[in-house]
């Protein structure tokens, strides 16, 4: 049974459809991807998802039920938006959101003392939040998402703002998570990421399902007859590609008027071309974002590496 | 009550109190009041024996009328000391150095006119201590002149008597009993001080909330919570919690104030055990629909600023009746006390000041509470959706079309 069922989903805001007929399902033990550049959608259907915000029509499933109210303590979400209590301490904190989801007082502290020690933050849990730096707090709201040891883990910008080591631990966790069977949706613009750490994605422009599959299908999708040679000496052109350098000694060929791979390859080694090596471009997820949404996409990814450049520094 | 209710006014509750803020204004406002009372009463005792000092007041006459004779006035009024003079500018004289305190000067047509010109040196407004009693003067030396029999002229100048009239007063038995000065200042403290503190319990838990809502806000905290626990269920929590907090502090204040007052005035209260409970009723009703309203509104602020504006304009309804309250005081059950009971803004309040002063008709006390808590309902109805709508609207107040569109939408 899926964790998530969603059969033609649509939201309309005013004037705005910020989704549109969206179809998807999320598997357990899985890590979906929720991709688009902003304005896409991502962050209604997050709330659709959690019953922050109901759907004007189509239908969602969680967990089989299609009352999505009673799923809720079963769902562990970080939004995009992140803040805490600034008067209280971790513990308090993430205790108080395990409660809500549905444990006793004493197990929602237990729980939360555990969740803590996951991410690294038991030895701060008891200083007021107000106290602690971006990264700590950021900690400490992952923690919130975990305590109450929830089936689907809806993370919107999980490593948005994180630096490098926080990065890192968070991917940890998540594999952690994801080999514990749990279902984790993450929305975010890093492709590098999701391409590293999903399974399958959904890409949303304006409101609309533009992609949906497995990663890899996706990129066999996009994958076209070009090649990627590497070479010594000079290469000549050839008629049936348009040749494109990578560096001094690697260059791509891209298919020109129908010209399959193992054409190129001839007419390579008949022009005496001296070929090392040569290898089938498969296209990143960047590439495939890009080419899907345009120039948004390519703007979209463009802040995500400024955040995280300035993130590194 | 639901559990995650009972989660969220439990957090509510203890996070509130726990405040430094909250620490100080419940147990710090007692000590404030104590110390600013005490100053209060040292500095009147203060001046009271500063007053009670006495001082001779020599006062000069210049009688161009002939109508007055002076010799009774120095036995008759204490601390006076007359010194007749036949020059003004003598007696001005005598003024300027300080020798006499002032100069009164009676006209030849002063019993034409009354008009008569007194000179002293200015010593302030208020001199209570140099006061010289021009009228008393004048009207003792008039009396002397006329030759009336000495008995009667004292029963003028003290028509009443040292005891004072013996005055009876109906009580809200209907039996006469003699009117006492504690009871009196009873009847107006205790409906102005139920009616403070409910003013006050409200005003205070009202804005704890909006504080509360306006940080989960700012902090982006409420989106976290909304995907646990719906709107109506947060705003529950939150009314009950705070409720509880309202209740604690006005507990601790009742305790270390108002039930010393109460015993002080405890001989001259009249509140029956029935009118007791209609003022908790109302103070509950009137806590359920402000905080209410508050809730709703506050939602709509995008800061704890912008929401403290907003609650202003609301309490005024509150505080109204406070203002009329010695006409509501000295008309329980007339029509400015019964239409400002029918306006659910200003019933809890005005009821209040009503039951504490005098028996209410029962027809009276049910309607006003059928009409608040039919405003209760109607209002939590409206400040769900409100909430709902305006609690995931960061950074910009949405426009009345916009929230109107809300509210049609979700209805």
């Amino acid at each position: 049974m899926p964790v998530i069922e969603a059969e033609d989903i649509v939201k309309q805001y005013a004037e705005v459809r910020a989704l549109d007929r969206i179809r998807f399902s999320v598997e357990e033990g899985e890590v979906f991807a929720l991709v688009g550049p902003n304005g896409a959608g991502k962050t209604t259907l997050m709330r659709i998802l959690t019953d922050i915000l109901r759907p004007d029509s189509g239908t969602l499933r969680l967990f089989g039920q299609t009352k999505v109210s009673d799923a809720l303590p079963q769902i562990g979400y970080m939004p995009e938006e992140r803040g805490l209590y600034r008067h209280l301490c971790p513990l308090e904190v993430v205790a108080y959101f395990a409660q809500l989801k549905g444990l006793g007082r004493r197990a929602a502290r237990q729980a939360a003392e555990s969740a803590l020690e996951a991410v690294q933050m038991s030895a701060h849990a008891r200083r007021k939040m107000s106290e602690l730096s971006k990264g700590m707090a950021q900690r400490v709201q992952f923690a919130a998402t975990l305590a109450h040891a929830p089936r689907l883990l809806l993370l919107d910008e999980p490593f948005s703002g994180l630096d490098p080591v926080s990065a890192r631990d968070l991917q940890r966790v998540l594999q952690d998570q994801r080999r514990a069977g749990r279902a984790i949706l993450l929305s975010t613009h890093n492709m590098a990421l999701a391409e590293a750490l999903c399974d399958r994605l959904l890409m949303l422009h304006r409101g609309q399902q533009r992609l949906y599959g497995s990663i890899e299908e996706i990129k066999t999708r996009f994958a076209d007859d070009s090649l990627q040679v590497e070479y010594a000496g000079t290469l000549p052109q050839i008629a049936c590609a348009r040749m494109e350098p990578v560096n001094a000694t690697t260059a791509r060929f891209y298919p020109q008027d129908g010209a399959c791979r193992r054409a190129i390859l001839r007419a390579l080694v008949e022009s005496g071309a001296d070929i090392l090596r040569f290898e089938p471009v498969v296209p990143t997820l960047e590439d495939i974002f890009i080419r899907v949404v345009g120039a948004e996409g390519e703007q979209a990814l463009r802040q995500t590496e400024t955040q995280e450049r300035l993130t590194d520094l | 009550m639901s559990r995650n209710v009972r989660v969220v006014a439990w957090h509510e509750y203890i996070t509130n109190v726990r405040r430094k803020e909250f620490i100080l204004l419940t147990l710090g406002l007692p000590v404030l009041m104590l110390f600013f009372g005490g100053l209060s009463v040292l500095g009147t005792t203060a001046a009271v024996g500063t007053f009670a000092a006495r001082v001779t007041l020599e006062t000069g006459i210049v009688d161009r009328s002939g109508a007055l004779d002076l010799s009774e006035v120095e036995p008759a009024i204490p601390d006076i000391r007359i010194r007749s003079y036949a020059d003004e500018n003598a007696g001005l004289q005598d003024v300027r150095a300080g020798r006499i305190i002032a100069l009164m000067v009676v006209p030849a047509d002063y019993l034409a006119t009354g008009n008569v010109t007194v000179y002293r040196q200015s010593r302030g407004l208020f001199n209570q201590r140099e006061r010289v009693p021009v009228g008393a003067i004048l009207m003792r030396g008039l009396m002397a002149k006329q030759g009336l029999e000495k008995p009667i002229r004292e029963r003028i100048y003290a028509p009443v008597g040292e005891s004072g009239a013996r005055v009876l007063v109906q009580d809200r038995s209907g039996a006469f009993v003699p009117l006492h000065p504690g009871r009196e200042a009873a009847r107006l403290i205790l409906p102005y001080l139920f009616a403070i503190l409910l003013t006050t319990s409200i005003f205070i838990s009202a804005n704890y909330l909006l504080r509360g809502i306006a940080e989960e806000k700012e902090n982006r905290v409420i989106e976290v919570i909304l995907s646990s626990i719906t709107p109506e269920t947060l705003l529950r929590g939150k009314l009950i919690g705070l409720a509880g907090v309202g209740l604690t502090q006005v507990g601790i204040w009742a305790t270390l104030g108002g039930v010393p007052a109460l015993i002080q005035f405890s001989g001259y209260i009249q509140l029956s055990p029935s009118a007791l409970a209609g003022v908790l009723l109302f103070f509950a009703l009137g806590f359920g629909l402000y905080a209410t309203i508050l809730a709703g509104l506050g939602a709509l602020g995008t800061s704890y600023r912008e929401s403290q504006q907003i609650a202003g304009l609301v309490s005024f309804g509150a505080f109204f009746p406070i203002i009329l309250i010695l006409a509501l005081v000295e008309f329980p059950n007339g029509a400015l006390a019964r239409i400002l009971s029918w306006i659910p803004l200003t019933a809890p309040t005005t009821m209040v000041i009503r039951m504490t002063t005098a028996e209410v008709p029962p027809a009276d006390i049910l309607l006003s509470a059928l009409i608040t808590l039919a405003a209760i309902w109607l209002v939590l109805r409206l400040s769900a959706r409100l909430f709902r709508f305006g609690l995931l609207i960061y950074g910009k107040r949405p426009t009345l079309i916009e929230t109107l569109r809300w509210l049609r939408q979700s209805s």
